[in-house]
């Protein structure tokens, strides 16, 4: 599957297919930009720009891609389980409520403060990854339905105590946190970043070389032959889903620490949701998902730069983002055209 | 006459592996063609193709006089060819008559007609000698009478040429009787019957004509009355190999390593104990069997002791890692279709896969080992499971429980089901060498009798007895096993 001297030749074949996807994407926003009467190349022009023209609109673009790299992780994660973990948008919220919380704590070392954070943050997004496991192994309720529902009653309850915390009924936002919490940082581009990296190298160690993966994949591809073949099916689903939510808490923490230092209902960004989308582009390989996050960085904070130079809605990344995803999710799509581009190729190897 | 099904030069080849070489097979009407071949021969992919359930790469298939489209089973059915696969492919929530008439209900404006349909149903079922009536629940049917049904979907669709992939493997001596009455009377009204089995006692019972495979060529094909059993079998395998001497009887003073003790499995939401007050021990160095018919109880014998299932009251002696198991399912049970077969040895091997790294490299060498020790023919530690033929799967799963260390059990749970009898005979062979105790559970009376040195019967999750080799008649087994008395 991902090992031996196929292993490249299964990477340049997904490499081949997302390309695909992707131009399919932006031949479907070139539409829409001609249909509103503009050039698509002033269009991609401009979100270019907007993404990477100066340093600040890079370090934006990469703060924006942060979050989606823990998020993409965390589903991916869950997803090698066989296990669809469509609640990361409420972890995300669970991590930055207590990332809030513990960070408004009098501990005057941020050397202290900013890991208990993270680690206590991590933690109640797993719990509630874990609670979704516990719904599913011992009731047989699917984490689909308990994912969004959990999200709708986390979302509901943090903004709640929120308010309580604030003392304020209208209150928009949580108290600050203390300044010991906030992440330390280089031209605005702050180390949850890092961290987000750091993830993405112990997954990909973890999938590559562990015991603990392997149990997930078997899970993940056959739970009754692995129930036969003497695994704890229930066990390996706690521990999948409880490690997807810590890592989406890490999302919501990063997030809280490093840009907006209080929590906000709206904290996520949607981040939960596009995660799935990360996932699903990056085929739930945690290198992919690095590249796969940068882009989806880009679109969200090109798209500002849209309006700003061609008053064109910045929806038209929304826009090529969901084709994209959608032409990747069409399984047999994309591997029909590279078959086809690859014929061709050949036949004009053939014809020189 | 001219032949009913013809198919010229169909080759097939599956990535590397050819499976079917210019093969040319026909079949007259009104008679039974025995396919026979070791397993990997081809024979499934043959009858697949016939059926257009497989895309041959070449080759062409004729019927009733008109050239099919490849790899069409709609195609295939409207020109009358019809197979009836190993595993029954049928609906268990919906009636006999439903699963009959499954895709093409009689009906007048999208209204279907009941009436019309039980009764041609009912008519179909009296001709099959099948005693159910069309508004059963499909659930409720063993295994013969699934069967049926599945014939009576083809004949409802007017197939005319009846291919049938291994439809013994799992039946009783008097099941299969009544089978082979069934099909001979099919064959009778002018039906080109095409019977693929193992077993070549059936085929001289059944068959007229014998067509022979081996490693996807076409050996030849003889009249029954102009060959011998002997003569098909070199056909099949080359040479039959010396069956090698059987293990030395029970060891009075050894002692018994219990497995179940009073084990009782009443599944949720059932009010029938599957098992009842079950005890079970059995003995180093000596194959203790249990005998009985599909669904006695056996399934729930094999949960136990994999640890799948626990029981509504007494205990299982033995923990899941203590015991090797080869489950009865090779490919829902045994191992992972879509791992090659070095991650399948991950999967079983508790060892492998305990500490915090992986032991990938000693998976792949126990593979090796494996793949070499039980010839598992065109594999690599890196090939698919899913890849093998059965009989090779079946070759794996076995090796691979005979390399756990540490395991004084082993259990078998059909172990040679639906393989071929070169495979068939060497696994025997390779059982009777197992030094610990082995527990045999099997459909197969001719399997047990051959292997085992004690014998527990069940029936209906009971046993009805536990007998040591030669203590009792063959006769007497099967007639405990049906209900009846020794």
């Amino acid at each position: 599957m991902m090992r031996g001297g196929k292993n490249r030749e299964d990477w340049k074949h997904a490499a081949l297919e997302v390309s695909i996807a992707f131009i399919i994407a932006l031949l479907v926003g070139g539409v829409f930009v001609l249909a509103a009467g503009r050039s698509p190349f002033a269009a991609y022009g401009a979100i270019l720009r907007g993404a990477f023209g100066s340093w600040i609109s890079f370090s934006r673009t990469i703060l924006a891609a942060t979050p989606l790299v823990f998020t993409g992780l965390a589903f991916a994660f869950a997803m090698r389980g066989g296990l669809f973990n469509i609640g990361i948008e409420g972890q995300v919220l669970a991590g930055a409520f207590v990332a809030a919380w513990v960070g408004s704590w009098p501990v005057g070392s941020g050397l202290l403060l900013i890991p208990l954070a993270f680690i206590l943050a991590a933690a109640a997004a797993g719990a509630v990854g874990l609670v979704m496991a516990l719904l599913r192994v011992r009731f047989g309720a699917s984490e689909v339905i308990t994912g969004i529902m959990l999200f709708h009653i986390l979302n509901i309850l943090f903004e709640w105590l929120m308010r309580v915390w604030a003392g304020t009924p209208g209150a928009y936002k949580s108290p600050p946190i203390a300044a010991a919490a906030h992440l330390p940082g280089v031209g605005g581009i702050h180390i949850g970043c890092a961290i987000a990296l750091a993830m993405v190298i112990l997954v990909f160690l973890y999938e590559r070389y562990t015991s603990a993966a392997f149990k997930v994949r078997a899970v993940g591809a056959d739970s009754n032959v692995s129930r036969y073949q003497g695994i704890n099916v229930g066990k390996v689903m706690l521990f999948a889903l409880g490690v997807s939510g810590a890592m989406a808490g890490l999302a919501g923490a990063s997030r809280v620490l490093g840009e907006s230092f209080a929590y906000l209902p709206d904290i996520s960004g949607g981040a939960g949701w596009l995660g799935i989308a990360v996932a699903l582009v990056a085929r739930n390989n945690p290198l992919a998902v690095v590249p796969v996050a940068l882009l989806f960085g880009v679109l969200k904070v090109g798209g500002f730069w849209l309006e700003q130079e061609l008053a064109l809605s910045s929806d038209l990344t929304l826009i090529i983002t969901m084709t994209l995803v959608l032409t990747i999710s069409a399984r047999r799509l994309t591997p029909m055209l590279a078959r086809i581009l690859k014929t061709l190729r050949s036949q004009e190897r053939g014809a020189a | 006459m001219p032949p009913a099904l013809e198919l010229r030069g169909i080759t097939k080849r599956f990535g590397n592996i050819l499976a079917l070489d210019n093969v040319d097979f026909s079949v007259p009407a009104g008679s039974v063609t025995a396919l026979v071949g070791e397993n990997g021969a081809g024979k499934t992919t043959l009858v697949g193709i016939a059926a257009g359930a497989v895309r041959p790469d070449s080759g062409e298939i004729n019927a009733g006089g008109e050239t099919l489209a490849l790899s069409r089973p709609l195609d295939a059915l409207s020109r009358g060819v019809g197979l009836v696969y190993q595993h029954t492919r049928l609906v268990d929530d919906l009636s006999c008559a439903e699963n009959v008439a499954l895709g093409v209900p009689p009906s007048r404006c999208g209204i279907i007609s009941r009436d019309k349909l039980s009764e041609k149903v009912s008519q179909l079922f009296d001709r099959l000698r099948l005693d159910r009536g069309p508004d059963e629940l499909l659930a409720s049917l063993t295994l013969p009478e699934r069967q049926k049904v599945e014939i009576a979907r083809l004949l409802y669709r007017g197939v005319k040429i009846l291919l049938l992939d291994e439809p013994t493997a799992l039946l009783l001596p008097q099941e299969t009787e009544e089978l082979f009455t069934v099909l001979r009377e099919e064959a009778s009204r002018g039906a080109a019957i095409v019977f693929v089995t193992h077993r070549l006692e059936e085929v001289f019972k059944i068959a007229e004509r014998i067509v022979v495979l081996r490693a996807g060529c076409k050996v030849g094909q003889r009249k029954v009355s102009e060959t011998t059993p002997d003569e098909i079998a070199v056909m099949m395998v080359g040479e039959v190999e010396a069956e090698p001497r059987l293990k030395a009887g029970l060891f009075e003073e050894e002692m018994p390593i219990p497995l179940l003790e009073n084990a009782t499995v009443i599944r949720r939401g059932e009010r029938v104990a599957r098992l009842k007050d079950f005890t079970l021990e059995v003995f180093p160095g000596a194959i203790h069997g249990v005998a009985g018919v599909a669904g006695n109880g056996q399934d729930e014998i094999f949960d136990l002791l994999a640890g799948v299932i626990s029981p509504s009251r007494g205990r299982v002696m033995v923990k899941p890692g203590e015991i090797a198991r080869v489950p009865g399912d090779r490919f829902r049970q045994g191992g992972i279709p879509d791992f090659t077969l070095s991650e399948n040895v991950e999967l079983a091997h508790g060892d492998i896969r305990s500490g915090f790294i992986l032991n990938r490299a000693g998976a792949a060498l126990v593979a090796k080992k494996v793949i070499g020790d039980l010839d598992v023919k065109n594999a690599g530690p890196e090939t698919l499971y899913g890849s093998l033929s059965g009989g090779n799967a079946q070759k794996f799963l076995v090796g691979r429980e005979l390399a756990k260390h540490g395991t004084p059990v082993t259990c078998l749970f059909n172990p040679t089901r639906g393989i071929d009898f070169a495979s068939r005979a060497y696994l025997h062979s390779r059982i009777r060498a197992i030094s610990g105790a082995v527990l045999l559970i099997s459909y197969d009376l001719e399997e047990l009798l051959e292997l085992s040195d004690t014998i527990t019967v069940l029936y209906r999750g009971e046993s009805r007895g536990t007998f040591a080799r030669g203590e009792i008649p063959r006769q007497s087994l099967a007639s405990l096993m049906t209900g009846g008395g020794a």
